[in-house]
């Protein structure tokens, strides 16, 4: 019978921890074995090393820490199994359900918003927190406790600003950012210094830290991407061709309102001028106050502004002069030549200003010059 | 012939507790040799099996440990409690049970231990 020494029993015993198993009784369980087997082994054995390897070596299938975590799954977690393959169903389950949404809004099919919903909910709220749990549940540190459950929430908050956004729900945008940024500043460096503690695995470590940075930041470049250039040029090319026919509109009614040579006739023809001088400088008024740009009448100088700062009521606050002066213009026009019944006041002004943009603000400040000049002919 | 791991996997626990109920106290390294002399090696318990259900039957109140100092190294030994003796029954019963369905199931005959 082999003899093992104490040195050899350290080492085996040094060897047990270093390969992960960290519980005391497994430990001494694994070590009793593996010499039992030494001790009682049919053939002589000429080289310790290469013996205990062959011999611990048949104990997994792919590391000894294994052992421990079956022994801890047994333990705290009798469900395990079940829970496993709930979460795998729920994945291909959730996952089959988005990309038949994504088909139906591909195709314009009803249904898609439903179909979407249902599986990012299931991808976002049963798979990811199951699997993380079940990672937790796995692994020992608290380090990757931490790591995971970080994970586990941007992970989360992703699937559902995608959700958000496909909706047009509020929100999208700031979980979007906060998932990417997070992903980007938080999660790369933990994995980055987790994973460089075990040196095996270093090149994995650093070519997964790219790859979740160089694809968050895609999705990011995606999510903080503006209107088109074509949407914003078609729109402002709508407030150009409404300028172009009003000038011509202003023009012809004023060179009808000149050939008038009666004092009220020229006393008409100035009013008309002061009103349409004052509509002018109210609109780059309105343009001044919003995105900085004055005293130009070249609409196609408003094309690089961000479209978001051409909302009038992010910009202008109720008690604004401007926008005072503004709903004073309509309100007065509107008593003047008495085209409207309507009650002005500050709410009013709320409803039908705020939120809009400003060139929906032109076409309508457009609108009132017509009616005020059609009115000025009759 | 060795069985295969999936066929052993189910029946563990029921092998340990009664090898448990028949013998005074057994080590680790005991109970795979035993399971190996009484099955002419066919049936060869893994370790990576044999210590987590150990370890959850100790937990779980199955089975009691006292530990033996060999050397530097400790031992553990194992011996059944009286709930894990209640329990052995019930398994023993409840395989037995089983073999008896799968064999009016799958049609064998005992006898000569092929299909019909």
């Amino acid at each position: 019978m082999y003899v093992i020494s104490e040195d050899q029993i350290d080492y085996i015993l040094a060897d047990i921890a270093a390969q992960g198993v960290t519980d005391e009784h497994l430990q001494n369980n694994i070590l009793d074995h593996v010499c039992c087997l030494l001790e009682n082994s049919a053939e002589p054995i000429l080289d310790f090393e290469a013996s205990y390897r062959k011999h611990i070596e048949s104990f997994y299938k792919n590391n000894l820490k294994e052992i421990e975590v079956e022994a801890n799954l047994l333990l705290h977690f009798k469900h395990y199994y079940l829970m496993k393959k709930f979460m795998l169903l729920s994945g291909m389950v959730g996952a089959g359900i988005l990309l038949l949404g994504n088909l139906f809004k591909f195709m314009h099919w009803p249904g898609a918003a439903i179909l979407l919903l249902t599986g990012i909910t299931l991808l976002a709220l049963v798979f990811i927190p199951i699997m993380f749990y079940l990672k937790i549940k796995e692994n020992q540190s608290v380090a990757e406790k931490i790591f995971l459950s970080v994970g586990l929430i941007l992970a989360s908050a992703f699937c559902l600003s995608v959700l958000f956004k496909l909706l047009h729900w509020p929100g999208a945008n700031i979980l979007g950012n906060i998932s990417l940024f997070g992903a980007i500043l938080v999660f790369s460096p933990l994995y980055l210094v987790y994973g460089f503690k075990s040196k095996d695995n270093r090149t994995n470590v650093l070519i997964t830290t790219i790859l979740i940075i160089s694809a968050a930041g895609m999705l990011y470049s995606l999510i903080a991407i503006r209107i088109s250039r074509t949407v914003q040029e078609s729109s402002w090319m709508v407030v150009e061709n409404n300028h172009k026919s009003n000038e011509n509109f202003r023009s012809l009614c004023l060179n009808t309102l000149s050939k008038d040579s009666t004092q009220d006739g020229k006393e008409k023809y100035q009013n008309c001028l002061s009103f349409l001088q004052k509509s002018d400088s109210l609109k780059w008024h309105v343009i001044y106050t919003a995105t900085g740009i004055s005293g130009n009448t070249n609409y196609n100088s408003l094309m690089d502004v961000n479209p978001n700062d051409l909302i009038i009521g992010k910009l202008l606050p109720t008690d604004n002069s401007q926008v005072r002066e503004l709903i004073q213009f309509e309100a007065g026009l509107n008593q003047i030549y008495g085209s409207s019944n309507q009650a002005f006041d500050i709410e009013w002004a709320k409803q039908n200003i705020f939120g809009l943009r400003i060139s929906e603000i032109f076409i309508r400040i457009n609108d009132i010059e017509r009616d005020a000049l059609l009115y000025a002919l009759k | 012939m060795l069985y295969s791991s999936e066929l052993i996997k189910g029946t563990l626990r029921t092998i340990i507790l009664k090898l448990l109920c028949d013998q005074q106290r057994m080590y680790g390294y005991e109970i795979t040799q035993k399971v190996k002399e009484l099955t002419n090696n066919r049936i060869q318990l893994t370790e990576g099996a044999l210590y987590p259900s150990l370890h959850a039957m100790e937990s779980e109140g199955l089975l009691v440990t006292e530990t033996e100092y060999i050397g530097k190294r400790v031992r553990k030994y194992y011996s059944i409690s009286k709930t894990g003796k209640a329990k052995a029954t019930e398994k023993v019963n409840e395989l037995a049970e089983f073999m008896e369905t799968m064999r009016v199931l799958l049609n064998i005959d005992l006898r000569t231990l092929t299909v019909q």
